[in-house]
């Protein structure tokens, strides 16, 4: 069994040692309002990017504090069915003192089972960024979200959030692949606010390079007015 | 990057802010919890046992809606799942098994069709037979014999449909005519988390 445990590290450590590793803060605050029947929702997000540790390949971890990014985005959806809404919208990110536009297209499907609830989304976007090429990406995510008491979720208790997510970037000489998973524990205030902390695994660049890793803590915030 | 990260701390405050005002705010007037047999009413353990027989795995919820307490069993019987409702003081309320679409009896499902193709964008997402009686100790008889004719049935339907004007989750109950006695809307929690 140490045989094996130590056999299983080094397999493990082998492929990390020659990645690049970084991780550190991404707390996020939605705000969204829903009017006309709940069928129309707009939502306005605050999400920052700090680096707290960073590994080059072959190199050791260093703890270290980059700021990284602060992303706005809003997106207005429109609700096709009781589960089915489609929705766009922009994101600007700033970054190395300047600004990147994103716009951004996506079609959700959410049900319910008797305790889980489940969400598939698909979303389209595509990034402007002065003196590089049109960045395009298609993003399917798989969601869900289990009460941790009881079968279905009140106010002030405790739930988790799981996801996963592939993304196929594509942009011209420069394609890529990358992988998302996150998990987080979720506290449901009320039907007005919530708020989720978890882990985030982002994973790039292995199809033909060092793979690029990321472990990000999240803090989102949500409110619905 | 001095100036954006003091951006971001600045918002701090307001995020907390935002936590005060939350959890000062009512809590909703509907609640279930998971809760362990013993703090379950014993006739309605009782009433469990001398239907159902021996289970091996009994889920208790209480449940308080709109100020009126509740106590709910949820196992599975041979094969099947279901979930039964007591009052209070252990008295058992109704009946229910989940129960698929394809394994209903022939003539309730072609009543029942009749009835959802009734309905506009209907589309069905779970079905449970409901069993009511005037006691017990009838509603234990008409389970444990299969004698539908001691109870009262009806089916417990999750939809999606359009119902006085609005397209949205509706849970129904029908009668074995068809007829839609009882309609409330399925408030959905909203899915930002899910969606964003």
């Amino acid at each position: 069994m140490r045989n094996l445990l130590i056999t299983v590290l080094l397999v493990m450590s082998t492929p990390l040692a020659q990645s690049q590793i970084r991780g550190g803060l991404l707390p996020e605050v939605s705000v969204s309002h829903r009017w006309a029947g709940n069928k129309w929702r707009i939502t306005g997000q605050v999400e920052s990017m700090q680096r707290l540790f960073t590994k080059a390949p072959g190199e050791s971890l260093e703890a270290t504090y980059n700021y990284v990014r602060t992303d706005l985005t809003s997106v207005v959806t429109y609700r096709l069915a009781p589960d089915w809404s489609i929705g766009g919208g922009t994101m600007l990110r700033f970054t190395n003192g300047e600004s990147i536009t994103r716009m951004i297209q996506q079609i959700s499907l959410t049900r319910r089972g008797s305790s889980i609830r489940w969400a598939h989304r698909l979303r389209t976007d595509q990034t402007f960024n002065s003196g590089s090429n049109l960045r395009f990406r298609i993003r399917y995510r798989f969601s869900f979200e289990l009460p941790l008491n009881g079968q279905s979720l009140n106010d002030r208790e405790w739930y988790t959030i799981m996801s996963i997510e592939q993304i196929a970037d594509l942009q011209t000489g420069n394609s890529d692949w990358e992988q998302r998973a996150a998990i987080a524990i979720g506290y449901f205030i009320n039907a007005k606010h919530k708020v989720e902390l978890g882990l985030d695994y982002r994973v790039d660049n292995f199809i033909d390079g060092s793979a690029r890793h990321g472990l990000w803590t999240m803090l989102n915030y949500f409110v619905n007015l | 990057m001095n100036a954006v990260l003091k951006r971001y701390l600045s918002i701090l405050p307001f995020m907390i802010l935002l936590c005060f005002h939350a959890l000062g705010q009512d809590a909703k007037s509907e609640k279930e919890e998971r809760i362990s047999h013993s703090s379950v009413p014993e006739m309605s353990e009782e009433w469990l046992d001398n239907t159902f027989g021996a289970l091996k795995k009994v889920k208790w919820y209480r449940e308080t809606t709109s100020g009126k307490l509740s106590f709910e069993a949820k196992f599975k019987h041979l094969r099947k799942r279901y979930s039964v409702e007591f009052s209070p003081d252990g008295n058992v309320e109704d009946v229910e098994q989940l129960i698929r679409w394809k394994k209903l009896d022939s003539e309730i499902k072609s009543v029942l069709s009749q009835a959802f193709d009734r309905l506009q964008k209907f589309r069905l997402y779970k079905i449970q037979r409901q069993w009511t009686a005037d006691s017990g100790r009838q509603l234990s008889q008409a389970i444990k014999s299969n004698d539908n004719s001691l109870a009262r049935i009806h089916y417990e339907v999750e939809f999606k449909a359009v119902l006085d004007g609005k397209y949205m989750m509706w849970e129904g109950l029908f009668d074995t005519e068809g007829r839609l006695i009882s309609k409330r809307p399925i408030e959905l929690r909203p899915t930002d988390n899910l969606d964003f």
